[in-house]
């Protein structure tokens, strides 16, 4: 069924809109929470919120692609699922390495307590996303959005884990260097 | 900063280059594709559209999750436990569409999202929503709209019901089903209630069913019925989870629809065992009910003590899964000879494998 049909059930208020979402990006959404949350049970609880807060949002929300839109409801579910647990965690997720990785992002004069105009470093890490290669680009959100292990991201792009490595770590230091240069501590 | 709030923040980019970042998984896949030879070709397309079934079989049936059960609740009925007797049964009719020859591999399990931990079960839709259902049932039954109010709680969010006063009686929804109470001379309503339901093509299925005391004296007689279909599993759900109930008054008859699915999220369909390993279970002992072991007819469970058995859905209590259980009509010790009473004892269907706390009882109801 296209998303637009999908859509339509949910502006219908059809129960058969979270049927048909849970058929069509029900495994979608639980990779997502399981990269993060390293559990099956916490995802299935994330993915099951994520069907109730699509039916809450949509109407009035009409998103142009339900994918990113479901994917960014479970995505900011399971990290504040994550982040509930952080005490008692004993790490093992792919999201502990992709923390310790973006924290190397981070200019030294960011790392301490300050307010950070987050619409301001929105832009800049979409400036950034789109001035890089295509595949690089996609690489790097597999890893850092999606959470994907460096083996599965190699796997689907038919390149060396190796080469994927150097990739995001060439990245991350561009990244760092963007973030230095713009000062956007405010 | 963290790297915690960069994670955070990078979840906020444009939906686009998310979306790409997904995309760019399948073309990297197509372009290995077209540099092999046709030969080659021809045989990687038989695997791409086996890979390709696969997937798709595997976006639809991934493995059902575990069911936690313990916060099921099994409620002893008015004479202390679960159960019926035999003059009940005489007089009612049987409409489960499950048989003890029904062949059935696996049945779905449902979460209520009604569910409230053990509270009053709370609509699970706005009170706007709820509205629009009253409102959307009264323009199709073209009745003429008096008031409406919500039923809510104290706190915020705490929404039961909405109750729509009409010429014709009042409805009221709690989003999953609808209660219609129909005033004197407006019983032809009725149908057009089934037709709400059911569509104008759909047969239905209806059965009469009588509740008695034990003295004898007739309790209640109420109509049910559900709408039929063509698969057994379908009609299991529709008589579990969706009949609708006939019951008239002096001054009214109230015909109401439970509809548990409109509000209630399918997890998965689940392998169910079968009723002759769900009778062994019992036997020995793996078994939940409100009932009391020592006051089996003989002192015990026994074959000989089991008068029937049938599979249903439990939906008393509120629970947090719809789940289907065998249930077991046990021969009960009883004050009245002529009315033999049973004990309903339960076995749940699912197999066991899929169930966590799955807690059985030892025959004392707390």
């Amino acid at each position: 069924m296209d998303d637009i049909d999908i859509i339509k059930l949910y502006f219908d208020r059809s129960e058969k809109a979270i049927n048909k979402t849970s058929e069509k990006y029900g495994r979608y959404l639980m990779r997502i929470a399981e990269n993060i949350l390293f559990s099956y049970q916490d995802s299935e609880e994330c993915v099951n919120d994520t069907y109730l807060k699509a039916w809450n949002s949509i109407p009035p929300k009409s998103p142009k692609s339900l994918r990113a839109y479901l994917g960014r409801i479970t995505r900011n579910s399971a990290i504040n699922l994550y982040k509930s647990y952080s005490a008692e965690k004993c790490g093992g997720s792919v999201a502990d390495i992709v923390l310790s990785e973006l924290e190397a992002c981070i200019p030294s004069e960011l790392t301490v307590e300050k307010k950070i105009d987050e619409k301001f470093l929105v832009r800049l890490l979409e400036e950034f996303l789109k001035a890089q290669k295509e595949t690089n680009r996609n690489i790097f959100l597999r890893r850092y959005w999606y959470c994907e292990s460096v083996s599965q991201i190699a796997k689907d792009f038919s390149l060396k884990e190796g080469t994927v490595t150097s990739i995001l770590y060439r990245m991350r230091l561009k990244l760092k260097e963007k973030l230095e240069k713009e000062g956007i501590a405010v | 900063m963290k790297g915690e709030d960069l994670f955070v923040i990078l979840g906020k980019i444009d939906e686009r280059l998310i979306e790409e970042a997904m995309q760019d998984k399948m073309y990297s896949r197509q372009k290995k594709t077209i540099s092999w030879s046709v030969g080659i070709a021809a045989c990687i397309c038989l695997i791409l559209i086996g890979s390709f079934v696969w997937n798709v079989y595997t976006d639809n049936h991934s493995d059902p999750a575990k069911l936690d059960v313990s916060s099921i609740i099994f409620e002893p009925m008015g004479m202390g436990y679960e159960g019926t007797d035999d003059l009940s049964l005489k007089n009612s009719d049987d409409i489960n569409p499950w048989t003890k020859h029904a062949k059935l591999e696996v049945l779905p399990v449902y979460k209520n999202l009604r569910y409230n931990k053990g509270k009053l079960s709370q609509s699970y839709y706005s009170t706007a929503d709820l509205k629009n259902h009253a409102e959307s049932f009264a323009e199709f039954l073209k009745l003429d709209i008096i008031s409406g109010e919500a039923v809510t709680g104290e706190e915020e969010n705490e929404i039961y019901n909405y109750i729509l006063h009409t010429e014709q009686g009042q409805v009221s929804t709690n989003g999953a089903g609808i209660s219609f109470n129909i005033k004197k001379g407006y019983e032809h309503l009725i149908s057009e209630h089934t037709r709400f339901c059911c569509g104008s093509q759909s047969e239905q299925i209806s059965g009469v069913y009588r509740e008695y005391s034990v003295d004898g004296e007739l309790l209640s007689e109420e109509i049910r019925f559900y709408c039929k279909h063509d698969a057994l599993s379908d009609n299991i759900i529709a008589f579990n989870l969706q009949s609708r109930y006939e019951v008239k008054g002096e001054n009214y008859t109230n015909s109401r629809n439970d509809d548990f699915i409109s509000s209630s999220l399918k997890l998965a369909d689940y392998p169910i065992i079968t009723w002759q390993e769900a009778q062994e279970k019992l036997l020995k002992g793996e078994y939940i009910s409100s009932a009391d072991e020592s006051q089996v007819a003989g002192g015990k469970l026994s074959e000989e003590a089991i008068a029937d058995v049938d599979l249903i859905y439990y939906t008393n209590s509120n629970p947090e899964l719809y789940l289907p259980y065998y249930r077991f009509f046990v021969k009960y010790n009883s004050d009245s000879p002529d009315n033999m009473r049973y004990a309903y004892f339960y076995v749940c269907a699912v197999a066991d494998e899929y169930l966590v706390n799955y807690d059985k009882y030892d025959g004392n109801f707390q």
